[in-house]
């Protein structure tokens, strides 16, 4: 069969391709989005906004509304979220992206949905516990992700929490004296899971107005600040 | 910077095919896991270069290896099917000077059984005992026993030795040392099932002289592995065609990994044939992206405020008030792939109809129905149930209370918890609470045209033909359950009408031609109508389904097709009985239809197995009047890979058979989301028969129900539950 006659079929059906109310053959169809993804590439996206950059102290207590700025060192992003649910002492936060955090009223994170490889789920009692009571000591935590075969990997650490001591911390003109408060994490012996640590800047009432928190080994660190409450 | 993440994203997921082919290795914690990961030999097993070696490849790996030297060009699709048993199918082209039929190579076609009987721990070897060439027509036929033990800080050099019988027994063989045990050991009879292929071996196995062999693997780098070896096989017959002088036993080779699934060797046998191979390995357990890692966050539970007072339930009376819920549901799971079908409740039980068109994890689907409903609906609704709803069909019942939900939606074990508090029961077990009922009225006629591709892979003459063209499908819903369908298609250009005509050269006393003639569906169409339907799917009763399909039900047979399925939604078993009168359909694909009719039906029993087998077993009536049953056998991964083997044994004699003996074939399912991470029910899947004759023939009619129904029962929702809350 001559070369010709097959492109020419290709080039004719790629133009066809997708008419009616029903769907075309779906795997043509990911070609045609690897294709269309490839051909993209080089296309100028919008320059990301910095939350950094345009927020002000102004700007943030105009809106009034509870917000958080959400950073992530792996992936280099920034940006700010809204409370779009509470269900008891969880809440979560969504921006104006496919991703919402979960963090409990301490501002604890709890879950990430919508990331590339998401902490489904965390028990964090006992640093909550440790935060609201301002208590060092033995705080166990226990992170859950799906892995594989949709299997539930659940991960089990040991940690320590100290009060390392007051700090000023300013966030976007608002100073306060806070607490920071350090959680070192140690995976069980013989497992092959990092170890890591979470700090928290608190204030009395236990409240992490700032915090930098372990969401797992491919996302690694996000950094949490609380703009309004 | 999200944007521009996010473009990033979708072409590393798409990209499946290179992506996950040109990603480097991953870096283990534990090294000698991975340099005792078993080498491939041009065989397509675990070995060095032509011997086996007693390693296995990862559990529920798919392995396809290509070599290619002057001794022939094999491909092999291998697969883990348990941690210690691997089985290959192979289609091998041999350039023989003298082959029978005037073709210009030998097509062969072979399975091979690789067994690892014991695994290597402490300083006892691993052992493996492996059958080639099964059920073929013998060409690579040999059996033998390995051991292979590992040395090393990292494990890094491999020590071989095995003893070889049939091909393997080949070089300065020695009496067979099985002969104590029994002197028909001794020799090794020619093969039972002269030429027909097909049939087990088994007369074979192990007999005859045998021959040792062994070899040295060394792990010079994370990528680079060299081998050597010393090989007891002399290539007898195709040193006696000048295709090789296998006179030296020594073989070497050197194997790079480019990734940890695709790999690259190449190798001298006998010290003067240079070959090349390359091994694709996928993995459905190593997905190249994260389950559901494409969809956007679901939308959060929508917890009720705490109240000391019971809620209130005057909303019941609120005029319009249905119109309303209707209108919240469709807002929620607008985008979402969820469709609502119909709504009913009353002040405290609520059952939602949904149609799920995009998630492929079941539970996934349940998840976010449940947090629509807690969005949509009032506070006093604390019993929420979800039908899913197939062709028009009610499936199951899932039953969950609206407080657990709250409870569990960041529980650590809130996944299992859910299906385990859930009731999974018949949808018509019990009645739907009656007080507000909105139905959804969805568009009756669907049309589409767009381009398809039609594919054949390992005919006896032509590894791969396909098809390319148009295709125009239409559906038309009557309501209660009718529906009149059709699609036509328009091949533009391929190579399909190339297939060969199997019964040209009919075997002795043969069945009704009723499959061996498909390549003249291709020679004789042009446009041609693919199907064209009119069909009922229905509930008869509890834990039943029906369907009758009436009209050009596949490409070569028109008639009446009638199914009734019995399924639990919390049972592993199923039950089934299928009962057709059909006609064979005119060549040329249009309303004609030929003199050949049969009744044709099967009695079926579905079974998942733990581990994650299914079973599947019918037995009746086939095409060509053939009386048999048919066995399949099918691993399923919780992700929706499927990987079986099935054959079918009739009253058709083998030799009436002909080439192959039997029908037989692979079956392999691959679900698209697995590449991209992004939620479709789209799948490919893949059907390998060495030879499709007359005996042993099924109507191949859509809409078959335990595939419709089965998805949405406890055992698979119990699968996916780790997506409930994704």
């Amino acid at each position: 069969m001559a070369l010709k006659s097959v492109i020419a079929a290709f080039v004719g059906l790629a133009v066809l391709a997708g008419c009616g109310s029903r769907a075309n053959d779906p795997l043509l169809g990911v070609a045609r989005e690897l294709g269309s993804g490839l051909l993209n590439r080089d296309v100028p996206v919008a320059a990301p906004v910095d939350p950094r950059a345009v927020l002000t102290r102004d700007v943030i207590d105009r809106a009034g509304v509870p917000l958080i700025l959400l950073e992530s060192q792996s992936l280099g992003t920034a940006s700010t979220l809204t409370r779009i649910a509470t269900n008891g002492a969880n809440e979560t936060w969504q921006g104006d992206d496919d991703v919402t955090v979960t963090l409990s009223r301490e501002g604890v994170l709890r879950a990430t949905r919508g990331y590339l490889f998401d902490l489904y789920s965390a028990d964090i009692s006992a640093i909550r516990q440790a935060l609201v009571q301002r208590s060092g000591g033995l705080a166990p935590r226990v992170h859950t992700r799906v892995v594989g075969d949709l299997e539930t990997q659940i991960s089990a650490y040991g940690c320590e929490v100290g009060f390392v001591g007051a700090e000023q911390v300013n966030i976007f003109g608002r100073v306060q004296t806070l607490t920071r408060v350090v959680e070192r994490c140690t995976a069980q012996p013989g497992s092959d899971l990092a170890d890591f640590e979470n700090r928290y800047w608190i204030d009395g009432n236990g409240f992490a107005w700032a915090s930098e928190q372990y969401a797992g080994p491919d996302l690694g660190h996000l950094r949490i600040e609380r703009l309004h409450r | 910077m999200r944007r521009n993440g996010k473009l990033r994203f979708s072409v590393a997921a798409l990209s499946v095919g290179l992506g996950c082919v040109f990603s480097a290795p991953a870096v283990a914690d534990d090294t000698s896991d991975i340099f005792r990961s078993a080498t491939v030999n041009t065989y397509g097993l675990p070995g060095l270069i032509d011997m086996p070696t007693a390693n296995t490849f990862p559990d529920g790996e798919l392995s396809f290896t290509v070599s290619h030297s002057r001794v022939g060009t094999r491909g092999t699709l291998a697969f883990q099917v348990l941690p210690n048993v691997t089985a290959s199918f192979r289609y091998s082209a041999v350039d023989f000077a003298n082959v029978a039929n005037g073709r210009d190579l030998l097509f062969d076609r072979s399975f091979d059984l690789h067994w690892q009987i014991l695994e290597e721990r402490g300083w006892v070897p691993g052992i493996a005992v492996g059958v080639r060439d099964i059920a073929g027509t013998g060409l690579y036929s040999g059996e033998y026993i390995v051991a292979t033990r590992h040395f090393g800080e990292y494990d890094q050099l491999s020590v071989t030795g095995g003893i070889g019988w049939g091909r393997l027994g080949g070089r300065n063989s020695f009496d067979n040392p099985l002969g104590v045990l029994d002197d028909r050991f001794e020799t090794r009879p020619p093969r039972s099932s002269a030429g027909q292929g097909g049939t087990l071996n088994l007369n074979q196995f192990f007999r005859g002289d045998a021959a040792v062999f062994g070899g040295i693997e060394w792990q010079a780098s994370d990528r680079l592995r060299l081998q050597v070896e010393y090989s007891s096989e002399i290539y007898s017959r195709e040193a006696a065609d000048g295709l090789v002088d296998a006179s030296s036993p020594f073989n070497i080779g050197a194997t790079y990994a480019f990734s940890d699934s695709f790999i690259g060797s190449a190798y001298v046998i006998g010290g003067d044939t240079f070959g090349l191979s390359l091994q694709l390995a996928l993995n459905p357990n190593n997905p190249p992206v994260p389950a559901s890692a494409g969809d956007p966050a679901p939308r959060p539970v929508a917890a009720r405020a705490p109240s000391a007072a019971p809620y209130t339930t005057d909303w019941v009376e609120q005029p319009g008030g249905g119109p309303i819920l209707r209108d919240n549901f469709e807002q929620l799971f607008e985008d979402q792939g969820l469709h609502l079908e119909r709504l009913t409740l009353d002040a405290h039980r609520a059952t939602v109809r949904v149609r799920n068109t995009r998630y492929n994890h079941e539970s996934q689907a349940l998840g976010r129905v449940l947090r629509a409903m807690s969005a949509a609906l009032p506070p006093s609704v604390e019993v929420f149930e979800v039908i899913f709803v197939v062709e028009g069909l009610d499936t199951s019942r899932v039953r969950i209370a609206r407080s657990d939900l709250e409870l569990l939606e960041f529980d650590p074990g809130g996944a299992e918890v859910a299906l385990a508090v859930a009731e999974i029961e018949d949808a018509r077990t019990t009645p739907d609470p009656t007080g507000l009922d909105v139905a959804v009225e969805r568009p009756r006629f669907t049309w589409g045209i767009g381009p398809y591709v039609n594919t054949s892979v390992f005919d006896p003459d032509n590894p791969f033909l396909f098809d390319l063209g148009v295709e125009f499908s239409a559906q038309y819903r009557f309501g209660n359950g009718f529906v009149a369908e059709g699609l036509v298609r328009a091949p533009i250009v391929g190579t399909l009408d190339q297939a060969a005509i199997t019964n040209e050269i009919p075997p002795p006393n043969p069945p009704p031609v009723v499959r061996s003639d498909g390549a003249l569906y291709h020679q004789e169409s042009h446009v041609y109508i693919d199907r064209l339907t009119f069909s009922h799917y229905g509930r008869p009763g509890e834990n039943l389904y029906s369907r009758v399909s009436i009209g050009y039900l596949e490409r070569m047979f028109a008639g009446v097709s009638g199914e009734l399925l019995w399924q639990p939604a919390h049972s592993r078993l199923g039950l089934g009985v299928e009962l057709n009168h059909v006609w064979q359909r005119e060549y040329d694909g249009l309303f004609g239809l030929r003199d050949y009719d049969v009744t044709s039906g099967h009695v079926s029993a579905y079974y998942r197995l733990n581990d994650g087998f299914d079973l599947q077993v019918d037995a009746g009536r086939y095409l060509a009047g053939d009386w048999g049953t048919t066995i399949a056998l099918e691993r399923s991964f919780d992700n929706g890979w499927r990987v079986g083997a099935f054959a079918t044994f009739t009253d058709v004699s083998f030799e009436s058979f002909g080439e192959g003996s039997f029908d037989k074939g692979l079956t392999i399912e691959i679900p698209l989301a697995w590449f991209t991470g992004t939620s479709t029910r789209d799948s490919r899947s893949g059907l390998i028969r060495p030879v499709l004759r007359d005996g042993g023939a099924r109507l191949d009619v859509e809409g078959r129900l335990h595939d419709m129904v089965i998805d949405y029962t406890r055992p698979s929702f119990e699968e996916t539950e780790a997506m409930i809350w994704r």
